[in-house]
C-alpha cells in the first residue's frame, strides 16, 4: 500500500469518525457556510428525487422481467411458474372471474403481479 | 443490500458535510480562480449523482457504503485535477480563437512571453491567463477580474488580434 493511500485512509477514517458538530465547525473554517447551506438543501432534494426515480426504474425493470418470465412459462406450460401465477390470479377478482388463464397478455400479467413483492417472486422463480 | 437501500439509511446532511470536508482537505485550499469557480460541494454533488444513478457501482463485499462514497468523491477530485492540468485546448468566444495545448507552467510562461513580445498589455495577459485556466465565459471573466463585461469583450478582441498575428501555427 502506498504512503499516499495510507494518508488518505487516515483522513477518511478521521472524518468518518468525527462527530457532526466538529465537522460543521471545521467546514465553516474553510467554506462560505451560507452558500454551502443553500447548495446542500437543493442537493438533498435533487438526490432525493434521483433516488426515487432510480427505485421506480428498478421496480419497472423487475416487473417487466417477471412478466416476461411468466409469459414464457405460460407458453411452455412450465409447472411451477404457472402454478404461482394461477395462485396470484386467484387473489385478483377481476381476472379470476373474467379472464381465461391461457389468454393472458404481458400487460395483464403485469396488472396481476404489480402490487406483489416482486423480489420475492423473482427469488421463487429462481429457485425453480 | 443494494446501494440505494444502504444510502437511504444515512442521514443526508451530516454525510454531505463529511464528504464536503473531505473534498476541502483533498483540494488543499485551491482557490476559486484556479478551480474555475468549482466548489468542494459541487464535486461531492457530482460524486453522489454518479453513485445514485449507478454510474459508479458499490460492491458491499469490498467496502461500507460510506467508504464507497468517500471513494466516489476521491475519484471525482482526481478527475477534476486531471482536467485542470489539461485546460484549455480550445474555447469559444464568438468563435474559437485559441486552439493550442497548454498543460504546464512552463508552457504557460512561454505563451505569456510571446504575447508580451508582441506588445500585449497587462489586461490582455490577465485575460489570457484566465482563459487558459478554463474560465471562458465573458460574464465569469468579468467577475473574476472585476472589470465590466464590455471591457472583457474589448480586451478579448485586442487579444484575439494579437494571437492572430503570432498564431500562424501555434502560440507555443
Amino acid at each position: 500500500m502506498s504512503t499516499k493511500k495510507t494518508i488518505d485512509d487516515v483522513l477518511t477514517s478521521f472524518i468518518d469518525q468525527t462527530d457532526d458538530t466538529t465537522i460543521k465547525t471545521l467546514l465553516g473554517e474553510s467554506v462560505d457556510m451560507v452558500q454551502y447551506d443553500q447548495k446542500a438543501q437543493k442537493l438533498e432534494k435533487e438526490i432525493g428525487f434521483l433516488v426515487k426515480a432510480q427505485e421506480q426504474q428498478k421496480k419497472n425493470e423487475t416487473l417487466l422481467e417477471l412478466a416476461k418470465r411468466f409469459e414464457e412459462a405460460l407458453l411452455k406450460g412450465t409447472e411451477k411458474p404457472v402454478a404461482m401465477l394461477k395462485q396470484l390470479m386467484g387473489t385478483n377478482q377481476a381476472f379470476a372471474l373474467n379472464k381465461s388463464f391461457d389468454k393472458l397478455t404481458r400487460e395483464e400479467i403485469i396488472e396481476i403481479i404489480k402490487d406483489k413483492n416482486l423480489i420475492d417472486l423473482l427469488n421463487k422463480l429462481d429457485e425453480e | 443490500m443494494t446501494f440505494l437501500e444502504a444510502f437511504k439509511k444515512e442521514d443526508f446532511q451530516p454525510l454531505l458535510r463529511k464528504l464536503t470536508y473531505y473534498a476541502v482537505k483533498r483540494l488543499n485550499g485551491l482557490d476559486d480562480k484556479k478551480s474555475g469557480g468549482v466548489q468542494p460541494v459541487d464535486l461531492v454533488a457530482e460524486a453522489l449523482r454518479k453513485a445514485v444513478d449507478g454510474t459508479r457501482q458499490w460492491d458491499p463485499s469490498e467496502s461500507t457504503v460510506r467508504e464507497f462514497l468517500f471513494g466516489c468523491v476521491r475519484s471525482e477530485i482526481s478527475n477534476f485535477f486531471k482536467k485542470l492540468k489539461k485546460v484549455p485546448t480550445s474555447f469559444q468566444f464568438e468563435e474559437a480563437f485559441i486552439d493550442s495545448s497548454i498543460e504546464t507552467e512552463e508552457e504557460r510562461d512561454r505563451a505569456l512571453r510571446k504575447l508580451k513580445a508582441e506588445g500585449a498589455d497587462q489586461e490582455e495577459l490577465d485575460i489570457f491567463e484566465v482563459l487558459i485556466s478554463g474560465i471562458t465565459k465573458p460574464a465569469q471573466i468579468s467577475e473574476d477580474l472585476e472589470i465590466s463585461v464590455d471591457d472583457v469583450y474589448i480586451i478579448m478582441r485586442r487579444l484575439r488580434r494579437r494571437l492572430d498575428k503570432i498564431a500562424t501555427t501555434t502560440i507555443l
